[in-house]
């Protein structure tokens, strides 16, 4: 875990510093929502470089969230318009809501006799098994049965959780580096000021 | 000896795949703690390669087929009489047991398509219960839901809180309750980040890239600050003639222009100087309420300019004086904001 945390850092580095250098915005050019947006990116797609590289070799390799990790990123930055895909995204979630409501309306008007409890646990567990698709990525991709689908989660929370340690472990040290350099102020300036 | 085997069989499938997981998964832990893998048993079967990982999921199937053969020869060498002779297991196991033992009927079978595409298919041996049918679709289906079962116990203890809730649904929830948490934390994270540097010096960054002892010291100790201690003094060579610029600027900008400091900040478009507030409110709050402008403006102008390399300087400066010069300065500090 901690090569893979290693290897997290430094392509969370090499890709700030490729995004800010490459591409046509400075980093202090851009607004707070822009950066934050280009952290969050850049840390993601390093989680899914770092998974495919270190740990693919180890453990096996089977994750199918770091491909689409990298497929959206690759995506949004090649087209630059998100809005086309949302668009298209939320046409297919509202057909299928659609259904949804039609095969819920027609249930019902068949009368409660069929709502045995293990129907209604099967339903429950149908719709939260849709909801972490759509959480996972790659989960409403590809179709994977539940087992597959549970690999993932597990995989996925594995190295979600070694993400937030990294940007823990880099914004307090970032932070503990500004307050000394307040420090550093107040030791060369107090004198000379009063 | 006879009686050795058979109380093998007698636990429930579910039960044998817990008790299999149990010393495995502790075995495995004692093997992730000495590589020095993360929390719990699951990070540690995580470590192990794929077929291991599987036999452990599926634990008990495999190990029972080869025992029956193995005690066979070696009576043979010994004297025995005839009727302490092991004789072949299936007939003894089944006079032994009669009616309290499964059906002794096995039935091999490929793993679901979820386990993947470069692996071997590695054959199930399933034990049919008693009274439940034997054909191969209900023998599919139940390897698959032990299967998931197995992997929802797996989940269950990587997720915390979740060991006390029963039923799936409730535990699906909980995990992606979970996993929400962790990417809205990302976010935060991020957006804490893009706040605190403005403007990142990336050549200065290149020696974290180049010493990978800064983040083992960093990510092994609980105290960040063991992390900066050990990459500083490489980036005090960057440092140094960025210090002297800053330097110039700074008096420069301290004696003579006192409100183009505001008129940066509006420059730069970020709007309002909150953001800083995030990371530090008590220099902030120091600022608002005190009558020294140009001191606080000072302040805003050294943020201006990139703090990573400035510390590192700071650092090849005080040296081993880092903590104590620290709390010194928290001190001073805190006398001039309550003054």
């Amino acid at each position: 875990m901690a090569a893979f945390k290693q290897d997290l850092f430094r392509n969370l580095l090499l890709g700030l510093r490729a995004r800010t250098t490459e591409a046509a915005c400075p980093f202090d050019a851009m607004s707070l929502q822009e950066r934050k947006r280009a952290i969050k990116c850049s840390a993601d797609v390093a989680m899914a470089a770092a998974r495919r590289g270190v740990a693919g070799a180890a453990i096996g390799g089977r994750a199918r969230w770091p491909k689409a990790i990298l497929a959206a990123a690759a995506a949004s930055s090649s087209s630059h318009s998100p809005g086309g895909t949302c668009k298209v995204r939320k046409s297919a979630c509202c057909k299928r809501r659609v259904a949804r409501r039609r095969v819920d309306a027609k249930r019902t008007i068949r009368g409660y006799a069929a709502a045995a409890s293990c129907d209604v646990a099967r339903r429950l567990v149908r719709r939260r098994t849709m909801a972490l698709r759509k959480v996972i990525p790659g989960g409403s991709a590809a179709a994977m049965d539940e087992a597959a689908l549970l690999r993932e989660t597990m995989d996925y929370v594995v190295h979600l959780r070694a993400q937030v340690d990294v940007l823990r472990a880099v914004s307090a040290a970032v932070q503990r580096s500004t307050f000394l350099g307040y420090i550093f102020v107040l030791h060369f300036v107090d004198p000379m000021k009063d | 000896m006879r009686h050795a085997s058979p109380p093998q069989e007698l636990p429930a499938a579910g039960g044998e795949i817990q008790a299999a997981l149990a010393p495995a998964t502790a075995s495995s832990a004692r093997a992730g703690a000495r590589r020095g893998g993360g929390g719990g048993s699951f990070t540690a079967l995580l470590g192990l390669p794929t077929s291991q990982a599987i036999e452990l999921l599926l634990p008990a199937r495999r190990r029972r087929p080869p025992q029956p053969p193995s005690p066979s020869p070696s009576p043979a060498a010994a004297p025995a009489p005839a009727f302490l002779r092991p004789a072949p297991r299936g007939p003894r196991r089944a006079l032994l047991h009669g009616k309290a033992a499964k059906k002794g009927k096995t039935a091999e079978e490929k793993p679901a398509g979820g386990d993947g595409d470069g692996e071997k298919p590695a054959y199930v041996h399933v034990r049919a219960r008693r009274g439940q049918a034997t054909d191969s679709h209900s023998l599919a289906e139940r390897a698959r839901r032990e299967k998931i079962n197995a992997r929802m116990e797996l989940l269950k203890e990587l997720v915390p809180g979740c060991s006390k809730v029963s039923g799936t649904a409730l535990v699906l929830d909980e995990i992606i309750n979970h996993v929400q948490s962790l990417q809205r934390q990302v976010e935060y994270l991020s957006m804490r980040l893009a706040a605190v540097n403005p403007r990142v010096d990336f050549g200065g960054l290149d020696s974290f890239l180049t010493t990978e002892c800064g983040r083992i010291a960093g990510f092994n100790c609980k105290n960040g600050i063991d992390l900066e201690q050990v990459t500083w003094p490489e980036m005090g060579v960057h440092g140094a003639r960025q210090l002297m610029q800053l330097q110039q600027q700074f008096w420069h900008g301290d004696l003579a222009h006192p409100h183009q400091v505001a008129s940066q900040w509006e420059k730069r478009g970020d709007g309002h100087p909150p953001v800083f507030s995030n990371s530090n409110p008590s220099l902030f709050g120091y600022d608002l309420t005190s009558s020294g402008k140009s001191f606080t403006q000072s302040y805003i102008f050294l943020t201006e300019f990139s703090c990573l390399s400035l510390t590192s300087h700071i650092s090849a400066w005080l040296g081993p004086r880092l903590l104590s010069l620290t709390l010194s300065c928290q001190h001073s500090l805190e006398k001039k904001m309550y003054r």
